[in-house]
């Protein structure tokens, strides 16, 4: 499918919506992640005896 | 169009890397069957020690060292347009990291080495394995000589023009891997050698391991910048579309140079000899250096979205989808961020200091560690080789249908066998184990999860072959093909002033000195003026 000139120009001027939305999808799991590992996992073994 | 002296230099450190890569993946595989117990016949110590030893030696050292070589020769000759500075230095120093690999391999192979990669004393090799070790490093240092000279060079003819960004990046590579192996060359000169020669009879290993710490991290990013090159500079490109940000492209590995170097002590979280306060400065650095990765990631997604959205692609996700996945440099770029996200996620653990504790040298490590290097970093070197062979040998790659077939087998294997490890570490399992039949019910537990990481080392194993049938093949049975050009990406619009400060590479040797000393000055200083006692040798 071929593009015309402004719509080019629009896609190289536009902010990559999807490549944020990405990146917070990213980010937000991993801090579940995180979260999950350390009070779910990690503090429920308790000390060391 | 590429001269003669920089083929030939390129295809040959190619070649002895992906040599050493394929030897690298038979024993890997043999290891992962080994330890798993399954089969009793296959149960021996000595063997598998003997075994992981010059696996992670092929892989950690071999592989990167001479494919990291061979890239930067090409990227060189191709992103500055001129022959390679000095080929008799680039030949001697490929002729010393080949000498020391063979040195090396040999009491490796004999189960004289059976040290792991990470060779910390009080475990003793004989003195051929870190004499050999030695000679790598020493012939990779006549690269960084070629690589920073070309760049400057270059850069007084072109006052006003930026270093090409491949150029640029591989020169900070070659400037972080001079720090970086200055902590082991110090360990294997000063201690590990004249130890092994029995010229002297102890040794400490806390200065041992923080010498080696020194190294450990940044030595990652060393074998991560050709794959982040390769990410920047080419996937754009083969997407069909633009570099997103030149600008940002040098902040991240400018990032990754002065952020990777003073951060070993996160692999000393639970060792002795260095005091919390020292540590919790190097965590600090740990999670900064996640910065320019979250950047590189940010990065090349716009980049793709870019491509996708150029191809037609709509929506908030649509430009996914109109990617060409079938191309390999795209494909493995989209591999490779996956499980780049897997794995740094496994290293926001790691550096955290509590969560450490759980995962410390247990299975966890050891499947983190595969998936950043054997996933993230591998799948980009394939990618750079399909990209790289054609323009070496002058022939069409054998299959381009084969590629995509090669780089998903890796992708699934990997997730296959490092996704076992992490829950293994979890449930317990220590690493640098050679069996795992105590017939306990705790290690019954493990079974399944083996059974697992058999397949995926299988997959693993098959893809490796499918790859150097590819090269062999695309070599002696691929026609003839013109000279295809770089294909280095572009940004949509040209930068206009470029700050003059990102190419000041005094300047960053002196704060990448400041922080080095501010980082290891104290805790290496401390073995000299602190009583310490050696350890005496053990090993073969």
């Amino acid at each position: 499918m071929s593009l015309s000139e402004e719509e080019k120009r629009q896609i190289l001027n536009s902010s990559p919506k999807g490549t944020w939305t990405l990146m917070l999808i990213v980010a937000a799991g991993m801090v579940l992640a995180w979260l999950f590992l350390y009070f779910g996992v990690f503090l429920p073994r308790g000390t060391v005896h | 169009m590429i001269d003669a002296q920089t083929r030939r230099l390129t295809l040959w450190h190619l070649s002895v890397a992906f040599c050493a890569f394929l030897i690298a993946c038979i024993l890997g595989f043999y290891q992962v069957v080994e330890r798993s117990g399954i089969f009793p016949a296959l149960q021996s110590a000595k063997v598998y020690f003997a075994s992981v030893s010059t696996h992670g030696v092929l892989m950690a050292y071999v592989l990167t060292t001479f494919f990291i070589m061979g890239f930067g020769y090409y990227t060189a000759a191709t992103s500055l347009k001129r022959p390679i500075w000095h080929p008799t230095l680039a030949w001697a120093g490929f002729g010393l990291s080949l000498l020391g690999t063979v040195l090396a391999a040999i009491p490796l192979l004999l189960g004289r080495a059976s040290v792991l990669y990470t060779f910390y004393p009080p475990i003793q090799a004989s003195p051929w394995f870190y004499i050999g070790a030695a000679l790598l490093v020493v012939g990779s240092w006549a690269w960084c000589a070629v690589m920073l000279v070309m760049a400057l060079v270059w850069k007084r003819e072109n006052a006003n023009r930026p270093l090409p960004l491949a150029m640029y990046a591989t020169t900070l590579n070659a400037l972080l891997w001079l720090w970086t192996s200055v902590g082991v060359a110090l360990e294997v000169v000063l201690q590990l050698i004249p130890w092994s020669l029995g010229w002297t009879q102890t040794i400490d290993p806390g200065l041992a391991r923080t010498l080696f710490a020194w190294t450990l991290h940044p030595i990652v990013y060393f074998w991560l910048i050709p794959a982040y090159i390769a990410l920047y500079c080419f996937v754009p490109k083969a997407a069909g579309g633009f570099l997103f940000s030149d600008e940002i492209a040098r902040l991240a590995f400018l990032g990754l140079v002065l952020f990777g170097l003073p951060i070993g002590f996160h692999h000393l979280y639970v060792d002795p000899e260095q005091a919390a306060g020292w540590k919790l400065l190097h965590g600090i650095g740990t999670f900064l250096v996640a910065i320019p990765t979250l950047v590189t990631g940010f990065t090349v997604l716009a980049s793709l979205e870019i491509a996708g959205r150029l191809n037609g692609g709509k929506g908030l996700f649509g430009w996914i989808g109109t990617l060409p996945w079938g191309n390999p440099m795209v494909l493995s770029a989209i591999l490779a961020l996956l499980m780049l996200i897997l794995g740094g996620f496994g290293g926001i653990i790691n550096a955290s200091y509590a969560l450490n504790t759980m995962v410390h040298n247990t299975a966890w490590v050891s499947g983190h560690f595969h998936l950043i290097f054997a996933g993230t970093t591998v799948i980009m070197y394939f990618a750079i080789a399909y990209h790289l062979w054609p323009r070496l040998t002058g022939k069409a790659l054998y299959s381009n249908h084969l590629a995509p077939v090669q780089l998903w087998l890796w992708f699934s294997g990997m997730v296959l066998l490092s996704t076992p490890w992490h829950v293994l570490g979890l449930l317990g399992q220590p690493r640098r184990i050679s069996s795992v039949t105590y017939h306990s019910l705790l290690t019954l537990s493990w079974q399944p999860y083996e059974l697992f990481m058999i397949m995926g080392g299988g997959l693993l194993l098959a893809s490796a072959i499918l790859f150097g049938y590819l090269l062999v093949k695309t070599l002696t049975h691929s026609a003839l093909q013109a000279d295809l050009d770089p294909a280095y990406a572009e940004t949509p619009y040209p930068h206009k002033n470029l700050p003059a400060w990102l190419e000041n590479f005094k300047l960053w040797n002196l704060i990448i000195g400041a922080l080095m000393l501010l980082s290891f000055g104290i805790p290496i200083a401390q073995f000299f003026f602190l009583k310490t006692y050696g350890s005496t040798p053990w090993g073969y």
